[in-house]
């Protein structure tokens, strides 16, 4: 009789448990409460907007500043930020672009990975006050990828450009008295110089341009700096070009001279790292890099590291670059009119300069290039402005998957002994234009 | 009869939980690999057969299908020979605390999340600066690698982890076989002349015929599941897809490039094959229940 009872218990317990599970609960209003970091009584009132972006503390910390001007500048929706680990967040996206109730009603999202969810019909079109200023005031590679069937379906927030600048070790320069390239030629002659090689790896390194991000996009700047172009008129790829190939020539020997190696490309990190570690004098990285070294590595601009030009590879300026950082919203989403309404906010002059300059971003509109806020907010990036109008979009691709493939076959023609450079770079462009070009017509 | 429903009634939340939870997903996802799915849109086009097709033409599916093969039958293989090896040592040990402590120890890695091992294994012993291994080769006066480049290099150091990470519960299991084995033919074996390892090859180990059935049924589907380890040593299938195994490319179509269409087609064939070779596993190795 006594284990009929605890049967009998254990089992109703088990569908108390289970049906607890499965049931549904008004998480928002859930949310709201726990997550909320200025709930006040007026408040309550309010609709509240779920924002979510990834985990990045000098972003986030602008997002959070973003919707508390919001949420103070009207009375009828509440913004609250919720940040993921970027990791996860690709994932989380997908999951929240299906979900009405429980999922964002505003989403950060990166242009490399928008194509996923432009190529759905999950995200909500852009307004047409917003569309009119996207094609009056913002650079063309900003906009790329959010473009569908000639319609919109995301607002940018940067420049996204990896190529240009870099991050230097003033100490390591200091104390061997050493000056920062002006040329590409003395950027190589000290690369060699200072580097220090054991094996495969290198213990000090000396130019740093090889990670998942870096490689590809100063491999697309020196052919288009040679006067060379990779991108066809029917949007497939050649990197077979005599200046494709002596690009990768002047990559592949950075490596086998022993100047930088094959580890961040492994490991999936950026080569920046080794600069603020100390074990690296020079990396090509985009700007987003020097908040990471104020804010993840507490070090001090100007005394620890600077942010410098990358000496021009070839005789005319030139670079190729991705959609960066842009909002999108759910087409599901139950209150449409106010994420967009917070999309243009943020979207004015005055609070996405305020945005790029906390988050060390370069501005998406053309209106900005000369805005003096953000100059003197950011005077040690001021020098990319210049260079932004030289700047043409990299293509209708999926540029992760593009990446994926070009550095694969750039670390096989690491470890082979006579590569055929030739035939490597013909097989990887026909590669990446059958495979990863977007499905749908952007015009 | 009266006991049969109230057996019956008590199970209900269970076959229930086991129903939605189990069950439903696996004919769901049947169903799934026959449309171009996506859960973001709002129409979900029928395929057919597609994906079937596009998956007996994907060189990448034929190698995760190799790869996995490759890393169950050695893992399996070492995890049996060595966890029998070690759960032999253990039962001949003189006191009941010394079993303890040692099972205790070898267990100790079972308890630890595999994604928190495997990242200290990736930075702690295979990491390039100050990984353990690195340091080694430093030590004996030869330079240090870059064992993400490495190709079976690579897949062995996944092994070797999954091994340490794994062998805890088998050696339980094989440790409670072998004291389950009556003691008199062991002694009916010494007295005829049988020297220790005789008697454990031809008496012990196969009157534990169900246990070595259970263990190796059990791990080898385990095995063929494995995924963790992979998605922190090689997240992106290693040098030239050298260590994709079916798992971890069926996580990689379906959220890096979100087509779930075709990940449950491979779902449904990494499901196939462990069914299969679970059949014939259970067909080998029919084991003899009692000891009479």
């Amino acid at each position: 009789m006594k284990k009929r009872i605890v049967s009998v218990f254990l089992a109703l317990a088990m569908t108390a448990v289970f049906l607890a599970g499965c049931g549904s609960s008004d998480s928002k209003d859930t949310k709201k409460e726990e997550t909320s970091d200025n709930s006040s009584a007026s408040s309550e009132e309010k609709i509240t907007l779920n924002f979510w972006c990834h985990q990045n503390e000098a972003w986030v910390v602008s997002y959070k500043k973003m919707a508390e001007k919001f949420n103070q500048s009207q009375d009828k929706y509440e913004v609250v930020v919720q940040d993921y680990p970027f990791s996860a967040y690709s994932e989380k996206i997908q999951t929240s672009l299906t979900s009405a109730k429980d999922g964002a009603d505003i989403l950060a999202v990166w242009g490399g990975m928008a194509p996923d969810f432009i190529k759905t019909d999950a995200l909500a079109e852009v307004p047409a006050d917003l569309v009119a200023e996207l094609e009056s005031d913002y650079m063309e590679p900003t906009l790329g990828i959010y473009q569908k069937d000639g319609k919109y379906y995301g607002v940018p927030m940067e420049y996204n450009l990896e190529y240009g600048g870099m991050i230097v070790n003033k100490k390591l320069f200091d104390e061997n008295n050493l000056s920062y390239p002006q040329t590409w030629e003395e950027l190589r002659s000290l690369s060699k110089q200072v580097s220090v090689a054991n094996g495969e790896i290198v213990e000090t390194k000396g130019f740093e341009m090889i990670d998942g991000d870096a490689l590809f996009c100063n491999y697309l700047a020196m052919i288009l700096q040679q006067g060379g172009q990779y991108l066809n008129e029917d949007n497939s790829v050649n990197f077979a070009t005599p200046e494709g190939i002596k690009a990768m020539e002047e990559i592949l020997s950075m490596v086998k001279d022993g100047e930088c190696d094959l580890e961040h490309l492994t490991a999936g990190d950026y080569c920046y790292n080794d600069v603020y570690q100390g074990i690296g004098y020079m990396a090509s990285v985009g700007s987003w890099a020097i908040s990471d070294g104020l804010e993840g590595y507490q070090l001090t601009y100007g005394e620890d590291f600077e942010y410098i030009p990358v000496p021009q590879y070839g005789e005319q300026m030139g670079f190729a670059s991705e959609t960066g950082w842009g909002i999108i919203v759910p087409e599901v989403g139950e209150n449409k009119e106010g994420a967009w309404e917070f999309v243009k906010f943020f979207s004015e002059p005055e609070n996405l300069v305020e945005h790029n300059i906390a988050c060390a971003q370069l501005p998406p509109r053309k209106s900005l290039l000369d805005n003096e806020t953000y100059k003197e907010g950011l005077p040690q990036v001021a020098f990319l402005l210049d260079i932004l109008p030289e700047g043409q979009w990299m293509g209708p691709y999926n540029t992760s998957d593009m990446r994926t493939r070009f550095n694969q076959m750039f670390i096989n023609l690491c470890q082979t002994e006579n590569p055929d450079i030739e035939a490597a770079l013909a097989e990887v462009s026909q590669s990446i234009s059958s495979e990863c070009q977007i499905g749908y017509s952007m015009k | 009869m009266k006991n049969n429903k109230f057996v019956a009634m008590v199970l209900i939340p269970s076959f229930l939980f086991l129903f939605i939870f189990s069950i439903f997903p696996l004919f769901y996802g049947l169903g799934i690999s026959l449309f171009d799915y996506n859960p973001s849109n709002s129409v979900q086009p029928f395929l057919g057969l597609a994906n079937y097709k596009k998956m007996f033409q994907d060189e990448i599916f034929y190698k995760s299908v190799k790869n996995t093969l490759i890393f169950c039958i050695v893992a399996v293989t070492g995890n049996i020979v060595i966890t029998l090896f070690l759960a032999e040592i253990i039962s001949v040990l003189p006191s009941k605390g010394m079993k303890t402590f040692f099972r205790m120890i070898l267990f100790i890695p079972c308890i630890a999340p595999m994604v928190g091992t495997a990242l200290i294994w990736k930075y702690g012993i295979i990491g390039t600066r100050g990984g353990l291994l690195n340091e080694i080769l430093k030590a004996l006066g030869k330079a240090p690698k870059n064992w993400g480049l490495t190709t079976w290099q690579m897949m062995l150091i996944i092994i070797i982890f999954t091994l340490w990470a794994d062998i805890g519960y088998n050696v339980v299991l094989f440790t409670a076989g072998i004291e389950g084995v009556p003691g008199e033919f062991d002694e009916a074996a010494k007295i005829d002349g049988a020297g220790p390892v005789r008697r454990f090859l031809s008496i012990r180990l196969p009157l534990m015929g169900r246990t070595f059935a259970f263990v190796a049924i059990m791990t080898m589907a385990n095995y063929f599941q494995m995924f963790a380890q992979f998605r922190v040593f090689v997240p992106g299938g290693g040098q030239n897809d050298s260590a994709m195994v079916l798992t971890n490319y069926i996580y990689r179509t379906s959220f890096t490039q979100f087509n779930m269409g075709y990940a449950s087609c491979i779902a449904t064939a990494l499901f196939l094959i462990v069914f299969a070779v679970a059949m014939v596993q259970n067909r080998m190795m029919r084991a003899d229940w009692s000891y009479e």
